[in-house]
């Protein structure tokens, strides 16, 4: 717990230093290297909150595109930053007015978070990410819950020792550990689902698409990356192939629209360079060599 | 878990994704560029060869890709055309809504997109527009056509409008040495990104209102809730909703790009853009009306009905005074898309099956008007302007009967396609008690009468113009155009079977939402 603490105090400290110097800084680039420390302490943070798969995003998606090209931008185009700074000052007063504004409101948040944060979801039967539950799940600091979840991530199919150990059904684990779940959790390990009776895994997760049923049953189990992966790559697959085309059709048609052929240019073609032989590229000249006496004889 | 049998529902676009990728593919290796390579054995003869030679590979390149895009839409409609249904018509966990409704909607966007590929790869390549890409792209717009249409989700929604958007972004702005086909791009960019921004909201007020992403779960919820501030939240995110996919088919107000866009964009996309874009917009938001907003047809009808009666008065109003042609076809395209919104604002099975029908006829319509338009180059060089018809008659007589023939169609000249098309619609809005509707849609049909019927004028009974023949029409050209004016003379002798077909669509729809 107190590592915990002192973790999340480090690097929250950090990340607020960080963030001042980016915004201080003289130099531009030290500015961006400064943003990436606290895109890093943030990663931090977010693991200290058990959202392993978003500290991961964040380090990757950010530090390594965003940051890398807001260098890249800094270094190529020669912009006054002095100059932009003057203009900034002029303007201070009112971003200290926003500045204020948005800490009362984040203050407000705060304090509304403690009370009225678990949202009823008695009328609506479907919830669809199952990172929230999972966050709410993990992160709560009571060491009880943590380890009941623990349990229930091993799931029987898994482990062989586990399954000599518990002796039930999954459904009577599931039952004694995760009570907010749904009392028919079941291990997503498909052998196991088909061998129960009701028909378990997430062919019983009901007509819609995005049951409860499937985010409860997964957060309980098993960490956030792991969870997140395993409906992105079944329920979510479409949606998945869908955005990887998206992201495929962009890139063509950035190709398309910017690169120009231009003519004359020397285009390497390693397939023609190896192929190259000396029978086809080596022409053998006769070369008369100079003849000082002949040349003067002429004359 | 999504069982692996479902995928032989996605055959078509399967087929559709392969095609594209391997197109692409081939594309981007094979020889045949502009540019040979210089460096290496080989190059010292490439430069050597005369410029005859490499533009003989390009063009051969060219038509290698075109056709190979064509036969993947051929063999992707004949994978669509069995349609078969699967039970509950809900694949890959409720993620797509397999029916007949999407079959048929999907077999006009894939008619669609191949004839416009065909009537108008020549064109680009003499325009020297015509990229292997291009191809590509199409398909991939098809792509997310598919997917839009099949939609049971909204995130499956917004991902396969995205898909199709950014496809036809570079399409329109695919012209690079234009600078009105660069505008054409940025403008439909900017304006087609501010309405997905649109959409998206009332997607997210959507969600956050019922907490449900899947169109019957989101239907089930509103159905559910009575009373409370909770409807209003989904009433605006339904007007966000609507006003997003009312850009896509740019229905009067939010028309403003499609004049530019249309004008700038190289014609044969243009006649892409009008035909095929317009039907996904319409399946989906028909889709969304049906089965999400059920609860909600009072209120969408009041704003389908505003909606219908501008785009029909602005579309027929504005087109009159128009010189481009092109132009015009985008202001009649508008009023076509009041016609069509006609029919939604009715909340049946039968008004729905009234915008399908006239959906349908438009295909044809608007394809072989564009593939007349398409045919107006004289000495390699396209005409855009009206007064380039003048006398047409008289130097290709076949080609102004065919115009005629359309242009009579447009303005719903009875034997031909576009009166069936035009009576259905009216005869659902008087079905349905939508008397204004149905007179501002005469009106309005009066009014565009007069400039189909000038056009026939300038066609058949204007001087010629001291500039000669236009360039004769290239085969395949010539093929579609007579083609379509055979559907669109011949229709009526067989028009219930057409009509019973799609009426079969439109109340598969309807009872899917039951």
């Amino acid at each position: 717990m107190i590592l915990e603490g002192l973790a999340f105090y480090l690097f929250a400290l950090l990340a607020i230093a960080a963030g001042a110097m980016v915004v201080t800084a003289r130099n531009p680039v030290h500015s961006v290297l400064f943003l990436i420390l606290t895109f890093f302490n943030a990663a931090g943070l977010f693991v200290l909150l058990h959202a392993e798969f978003l500290a991961m995003i964040l380090v990757i998606v950010y530090v390594g595109a965003v940051a890398v090209l807001f260098l890249f931008v800094v270094m190529m185009l020669d912009i006054n930053f002095r100059e932009l700074r003057q203009g900034a000052r002029n303007y201070a007063r009112i971003g200290l007015a926003v500045g204020l504004v948005l800490l009362v409101e984040l203050a407000l948040v705060g304090g509304m978070y403690g009370h009225n944060f678990s949202y009823t979801q008695s009328n609506n039967n479907i919830t669809v990410s199952p990172t929230p539950e999972n966050n709410e799940s993990l992160a709560s600091d009571e060491p009880e819950a943590k380890l009941a979840g623990d349990e229930a991530a091993l799931p029987p199919g898994n482990d062989a020792t586990s399954q000599g150990t518990t002796q039930g059904t999954p459904q009577g684990t599931s039952k004694s550990t995760a009570d907010e779940n749904n009392p028919e959790n079941l291990p997503l390990d498909s052998e196991t689902a088909e061998d129960e009776p009701n028909g378990g895994g997430f062919n019983a997760s009901g007509q819609n698409g995005f049951s409860t049923e499937v985010g409860d049953r997964i957060s309980a189990s098993i960490n956030n990356t792991e969870a997140i992966g395993r409906v992105l790559y079944t329920k979510y697959f479409l949606m998945f192939q869908l955005a990887g085309l998206v992201l495929l059709v962009a890139m063509i048609g950035a190709i398309t629209l910017t690169l120009r052929q231009r003519g004359g240019v020397r285009r390497q073609v390693i397939s023609e360079q190896l192929a190259r032989h000396p029978a086809n590229s080596v022409h053998l000249v006769k070369v008369t060599p100079y003849d000082p006496l002949k040349e003067s004889t002429k004359k | 878990m999504p069982h692996l049998h479902d995928i032989i529902y996605l055959l078509p676009e399967i087929i559709l994704l392969l095609g594209a990728l391997s197109l692409l593919m081939i594309g981007a290796f094979m020889r045949g560029e502009k540019i040979a390579p210089l460096a290496g054995g080989g190059g010292v003869k490439t430069t050597m060869k005369d410029e005859a030679t490499i533009a003989v590979a390009a063009n051969r390149k060219n038509w290698l890709l075109a056709g190979g895009a064509m036969l993947v839409i051929a063999l992707a409609l004949m994978a669509s055309l069995p349609q078969t249904v699967p039970d509950g018509n809900e694949i890959l966990s409720g993620m797509l809504r397999i029916d007949r409704f999407g079959h048929a909607v999907k077999i006009f966007i894939l008619i669609g997109t191949g004839f416009s590929l065909l009537v108008g790869w020549r064109w680009l390549m003499r325009a020297k527009a015509a990229m292997f890409e291009l191809p590509v792209l199409m398909l991939f717009a098809v792509i997310g056509m598919t997917q839009m249409v099949a939609a049971n989700n909204l995130i499956v929604l917004f991902l396969g409008l995205e898909l199709q958007n950014l496809a036809l972004y570079v399409l329109a702005s695919s012209q690079r040495e234009s600078r009105r086909s660069s505008e054409a791009g940025l403008k439909y960019f900017v304006l087609g990104a501010l309405s997905s921004g649109l959409l998206l909201y009332g997607m997210s007020l959507l969600y956050g209102f019922t907490g449900a992403l899947n169109y019957d779960a989101i239907a089930n919820n509103i159905a559910t809730q009575n009373g409370g501030v909770m409807p209003y939240g989904i009433l605006i995110g339904m007007i966000f909703i609507i006003t997003g996919i009312g850009f896509k088919i740019s229905a009067v107000p939010f028309h403003m790009w499609t004049p530019d866009v249309y004008e700038g964009a190289p014609t044969p996309i243009t006649n892409f853009f009008a035909v095929v874009p317009k039907l996904a917009g319409f399946a989906v938001i028909m889709r969304l009306l049906v089965e999400v907003f059920g609860e909600f047809h009072v209120e969408a009808g009041q704003i389908l009905v505003v909606l219908s009666m501008a785009s029909m008065v602005v579309g027929s109003l504005a087109a009159i005074n128009q010189r481009s042609i092109k132009r015009l076809m985008a202001y009649s395209a508008i009023s076509h898309v009041g016609y069509g919104l006609i029919g939604l604002a009715g909340n049946n099975a039968d008004a729905y099956a009234a915008t399908l029908v006239y959906l349908g006829i438009y295909v044809p319509m608007t394809l072989g008007t564009f593939g007349c338009i398409l045919a107006m180059t004289r000495g390699g060089k396209p005409l855009d302007e009206l007064s380039d018809l003048a006398g047409l008659a008289k130097y290709h007589p076949w080609l102004a009967a065919a115009l005629a023939v359309f242009m009579f169609s447009m303005a719903g000249i009875p034997p031909l396609a576009g009166f069936f098309a035009k009576f259905y619609i009216f005869r659902s809005a008087i079905d349905n008690n939508l008397i204004a509707l149905a007179v501002v849609g005469v009106l309005s049909s009066v009014v565009s009468a007069y400039y189909y019927c000038r056009i026939i004028k300038l066609i058949y009974f204007d001087p010629p113009q001291a500039k000669g023949a236009l360039d004769p029409l290239p085969r395949e050209v010539a093929w579609v155009i007579g083609l379509t004016a055979m559907v669109i003379l011949w229709f009526v002798l067989w028009p219930n079977g057409y009509i019973d077909w799609v009426r079969h669509a439109a109340t598969d729809l309807w009872k899917g939402s039951e």
